[in-house]
């Protein structure tokens, strides 16, 4: 109970300090969000309009101190303020409009990512230096290699355009309204199909290493020897004794990947047209819009400590080790 | 084993769905449905807002749902009468009055009136952040003596402010705003306004608008309904632009010739027509920038037809010395310059910079008299590849007479900055500009923007300050005459060719492709009735109600 408070108590100060530094680093770039609309709109925009607008945002020439008082006031009341891109949409609608489509898209790739990617790890490992290890690895360490948004534009372009297979953009059929029916549904997961199989065959090599690389020493336990000896299944000691040990090290990076999903896909949402956070905070970070940066940023504070938090809770259950050597 | 069960799945998914059915085509031409898709530019997903005055207001706000009093069109300076049918000037220039146009109703049902017109002008006045081109600098007082005048008097004469008053100014309806408070923090969701369409629907990927059955000029708009899509990126634009499946859009398209063009001559069109001048700023409150010789000598290196034919791949032509945006201010050019444009003459640079004292150093730079080497950054934004390229161009030309360039490619804020606060040595930019080559000269030469160094000047980056300069503009500015402002124009033309206050290059381009298989009556070279990008406003709207079905 002791380590579970001083567990908390050490992630409440983690996230004192990325809130902290999420506030300093945006500040810390020359210029304000009025000059970064001047460069947006690039000669229609007139002197008067720069006066009106630096009345408009307001106090952003304050001392820094008064701001960072009142940023942690506004965070308390759960007021994330209003985006200055946006004008006056305040943060918590952008990042509720687009939160759902990150999600979506960019967990459930993740999701898949991790169990195709540990399963077919644990396959190779089991029957490794075969036939099948000697292909499969390389060639899907080889999509890792590709730069990602190399591989996105050239499926968008071969699969997507001169194959007609996907849509070109979007999350779903703009002829539909979104909305809980079939229609809509199937809409979404048909534009969702090329840039989820984009993210996943960039990925999984990452995790087919990572299961391969730690089953590989445990398949040489004696306990595993043992098991075989004993008769059992090949697939239970592959699965129950090796892979169950195995998992360890990958969920605890799974749990940090699933952090960043709230921070969205940037690349996959350029290239794709795809709604989603990653493009909200790139134009977000290119307009110097405080609130919006700092909303974003204090979600995926938010998400990666919390990610890693129960990383280590699972742990703790997954572990025996783990959970004896606390006590 | 697994593997394949997904990939077999995803292909039955795809074949189901995509199998000829191009998705978001749901525009074909039946029964009278004509839907227009357009893609200004990709700026992402769009928030549920639609107020003129908000400081991104979305497409369709301004000039499809809101109108103005006039439409100037940028490509000729000709004015054409919109909510207001005639307007005119006191003789002493301090008193504009517009005569409204009658049978013209707001989307709810409710009569447009001057009250709404006043109502307008007084909730900026109220607002001053709302005011967005400064008008009551100017303004002293609005009134309306009847439901269909309204007269505005000025502070002190200004003619320029009918383009901002007449041509920017989006009238709302009184009965619907004043109880709104501030208009650039009122999250318009429902708007109504007495333009040709109306919002139909709204998602943050979509915003549909719906013909307005009830607009003022009767038998238009031709077309039902416009959609804009959202985009992050060209990529997926351009590849549904290629396939027809978008109408028009405002993209930049490199090879568009081939890329575009071709696949479709009969119906895939482009035009890009000058919008306004990129200049070479150069800091007057540094040396050498202040002496004219180099300034001269600056302008004789530069190799202008590289830019313009690799750089900018051929789509922005070398600018004049005039600074004038030609052909579209074709009208004002001052007789004395017809023909002049600029020439590279190395020789005759090197000759000017030698007499102005200048020494040629062992390494082929230039030292002053002090034996200071002339070397200095030249600013650009990072990742806007043609102007990067542009000054490497520039850095390498000017090279050839002596001058260490350094090109320092930053980022906007910083770039932005920079130029404001007068904190650079020279910087690749471009100009604002208006119906009129005055409002050019303006933004550029006019001292009264000049604020301390340090301090964020508005306009005039470079510093001139020359009282010519500023009796010329104001000559301009207090006459309604179109006479004595042409003449006004003709010695600001006489000031940029002679003086080299900055240093033009080549134009910027307007960036409009437009498809004819669906709708005809787009604006080209041989009918510029409205500036054609689908971003430009209020011309958006013009060209939407000139469109037919084909």
């Amino acid at each position: 109970m002791r380590h579970l408070l001083r567990r908390i108590g050490f992630y409440l100060v983690a996230l004192w300090a990325a809130l902290t530094l999420n506030f300093l680093i945006p500040r810390l770039a020359p210029g304000d969000p009025v000059a970064a609309l001047v460069g947006r709109f690039q000669g229609r925009i007139t002197p008067q309009a720069l006066h009106a607008l630096e009345l408009e945002f307001g106090d952003t020439h304050a001392p820094l101190w008064i701001q960072y008082v009142n940023y942690f006031d506004q965070l308390a009341h759960g007021n994330l303020g209003l985006s200055i891109t946006y004008f006056p949409t305040p943060v918590s609608t952008i990042i509720g409009q687009e939160l759902f489509w990150s999600l979506g898209l960019y967990g459930l790739s993740i999701i898949i990512s991790f169990l195709l990617g540990s399963l077919i790890g644990v396959i190779v490992a089991w029957k490794r230096g075969s036939l099948r290890d000697t292909i499969l690895t390389p060639f899907l360490t080889f999509f890792s290699a590709i730069p990602y948004f190399w591989l996105a534009l050239i499926s968008l372009y071969a699969l997507g355009y001169t194959l007609n297979w996907f849509p070109l953009n979007g999350g779903y059929d703009l002829a539909l309204r979104p909305s809980v029916t079939p229609a809509f549904i199937l809409s979404v997961i048909q534009h969702g199909i090329l840039p989820a199989f984009t993210i996943v065959i960039a990925s999984i090599a990452g995790w087919l290493l990572g299961m391969r690389n730690t089953m590989i020493p445990i398949l040489s336990e004696d306990y595993v020897l043992m098991a075989e000896a004993k008769g059992l299944p090949e697939r239970r000691v592959m699965l129950s004794y090796a892979a169950r040990n195995a998992i360890l090290p990958n969920v605890t990076n799974f749990a940090m990947s699933l952090g960043f999903v709230v921070g969205g896909a940037l690349l996959t949402e350029i290239v794709f047209s795809y709604p989603g956070i990653g493009f909200a905070l790139l134009q977000a970070v290119q307009n110097l819009d405080y609130p919006l940066i700092e909303g974003i940023f204090l979600l995926i504070a938010i998400a990666v400590i919390g990610a890693n938090f129960l990383a280590d809770l699972c742990y703790t259950a997954l572990d025996p080790r783990v959970r004896v050597g606390r006590s | 084993m697994l593997f394949s069960l997904l990939a077999i799945c995803a292909v039955v998914l795809a074949a189901c769905g995509a199998g000829g059915t191009a998705p978001g085509t749901s525009q074909s031409s039946s029964a009278g449905n004509s839907v227009l898709t357009v893609v200004p530019s990709p700026i992402g997903d769009f928030t549920d807002n639609f107020s003129p005055y908000a400081p991104n207001p979305n497409y369709g706000s301004r000039g499809m749902i809101y109108e103005t009093l006039l439409f100037f069109n940028q490509e000729n300076g000709s004015v054409k009468p919109w909510l207001a049918q005639s307007y005119q000037f006191s003789s002493d220039a301090k008193s504009l009055t517009f005569h409204l146009q009658s049978g013209v109703k707001w989307t709810d049902g409710q009569p447009f009136t001057a009250d709404d017109v006043v109502f307008t002008l007084n909730m900026l006045h109220q607002y001053p952040d709302a005011d967005g081109n400064g008008l009551w600098q100017y303004l002293s007082g609005v009134a309306a003596p009847d439901p269909s005048t309204v007269t505005v008097t000025l502070k002190t004469p200004y003619t320029p402010i009918t383009w901002y008053l007449g041509g920017q100014t989006w009238i709302v309806p009184k009965h619907l705003w004043s109880s709104v408070g501030d208009p650039s923090k009122y999250t318009d969701t429902k708007p109504v306004g007495t333009g040709p369409f109306v919002l139909k629907s709204f998602s943050p990927q979509l915003i549909d608008l719906g013909k307005n059955p009830n607009y003022w000029q009767p038998g238009k708009p031709a077309i039902t309904e416009i959609r804009y899509p959202s985009f992050n990126s060209n990529t997926s634009a351009e590849l549904l632009l290629s396939r027809n499946e978008v109408d028009w859009t405002g993209l930049f398209t490199p090879n568009i010739e081939k890329t575009f063009v071709a696949r479709d001559p009969e119906h895939n069109h482009y035009w890009f027509p000058p919008a306004n001048v990129v200049m070479l700023y150069l800091n007057l409150t540094k040396s050498p920038f202040n002496m004219l010789p180099v300034r001269k000598a600056i302008s004789l290196a530069l190799d202008r037809q590289q830019m313009y034919k690799v750089a900018e791949s051929g789509y922005e032509p070398v600018a004049s010395p005039t600074a004038l945006v030609l052909p579209a201010n074709k009208s004002f050019l001052s007789p004395d310059y017809a023909s002049t444009s600029f020439n590279m003459d190395v020789a005759q640079a090197n000759q000017l910079m030698q007499s102005a004292g200048f020494t040629k150093g062992p390494d082929g730079i230039y030292v002053d008299k002090n034996g200071k080497k002339l070397s200095f950054n030249l600013n650009v934004v990072t990742g806007w590849t043609d102007w990067v390229t542009d000054c490497q161009i520039m850095a390498n030309d000017l090279k050839n007479i002596g001058m260490n360039v350094t090109v320092n490619a930053i980022s906007q804020n910083n770039y932005v900055n920079a130029l404001q606060t007068g904190n650079y040595d020279a910087a690749i930019s471009w100009t604002n500009t208006g119906p009129t080559p005055f409002f050019l000269y303006n933004f550029l030469l006019n001292s009264q923007y000049i604020m301390p160094p340090g301090q964020i000047s508005p306009s005039d980056w470079e510093r001139w300050k020359d009282p010519t300069t500023d009796q010329l503009l104001k000559q301009y500015a207090t006459s309604s005459d179109p006479s004595v402002q042409q003449q006004a124009i003709n010695g600001l033309q006489k000031i940029m060719v002679e003086q080299l206050p900055a240093i033009p290059l080549v134009y910027g381009a307007t960036w409009y492709e437009y498809n004819t298989s669906r709708f005809t009556g787009w604006p080209d070279a041989s009918n510029p009735y409205a500036m054609p990008a689908p971003y430009a406003v209020p011309d958006a709207a013009i060209v939407a109600l000139n469109l037919k079905p084909a």
